[in-house]
């Protein structure tokens, strides 16, 4: 069984953050702060992913969103990790005075947003991390 | 998805601040309603991601108890901020609204 084309399309958009993140931490592009937010966003996709493959339901806002992570079992187990990214990316984007170092910004790729997508990348069938 | 009216925002950040409150470096919680939202500080003292994790793990039991809640948490780690005192953090963050929930600050 494969995936369905709109599972895809979160896919595609979680992997183009997610890639993008990368890019500019390899490249020591200053804000890193931003950093934080793309990473974010890819978590975002990466859970509509999921949601849609399971429920055929896009999730509308942060919040709801958050009460989904927590619902399901599967989700549950990566929540630590959504809410770390949630909170970084939303103090990224707001407060001024917040501030990434390189370590802390690859700790958000490569540990808590690889989390969420290896998660969603098991529960889903025929997926390849890209 | 609606939220339960039957809750406040105490109810929200005592059931927080009762998940938290062995761990040494949770220092004050404070919780607040913003429309349907219900938010959550935690002021910590300087902690590392895997202690940051600890803690988000801990928002489960707000779900656990409410589990239609909708709920924003947010740390307020002296480790992740440049050029901030405590006392500016705070208040640069927690708005009038919020109640003190929960506090080990001298």
């Amino acid at each position: 069984m494969s995936i369905d084309s709109r599972t895809n399309a979160f896919l595609k958009l979680a992997d183009e953050n997610r890639d993008l993140a990368n890019r500019l931490i390899n490249d020591d592009v200053p804000p890193l702060r931003w950093i934080s937010v793309i990473a974010f966003y890819s978590a975002v996709h990466y859970i509509g992913a999921y949601v849609w493959a399971h429920d055929r339901r896009e999730i509308s806002n942060h919040e709801e969103r958050d009460v989904e992570v927590h619902r399901d079992l599967e989700l549950r187990r990566i929540a630590p990790y959504y809410l770390r990214l949630f909170d970084h990316g939303f103090k990224a984007r707001y407060k001024a005075y917040y501030k990434e170092r390189p370590e802390s910004v690859a700790e958000l790729l490569n540990v808590d947003l690889a989390a969420i997508e290896k998660c969603v990348r098991d529960a889903l069938p025929d997926t390849d991390a890209s | 998805m609606i939220t339960d009216n039957v809750i406040g925002a105490r109810d929200v950040g005592k059931t927080f601040a009762e998940a938290v409150r062995e761990d040494p470096d949770a220092v004050t919680v404070w919780a607040g309603r913003h429309r349907d939202v219900f938010e959550i500080w935690l002021l910590t003292r300087a902690i590392d991601a895997e202690h940051e994790r600890a803690l988000y793990a801990r928002v489960a039991a707000v779900h656990d108890a409410f589990p239609n809640a909708l709920t924003r948490v947010y740390l307020l780690n002296p480790a992740s901020v440049e050029d901030v005192d405590e006392e500016t953090l705070v208040a640069e963050n927690v708005p009038d609204y919020a109640e003190e929930i929960f506090s080990r600050r001298e």
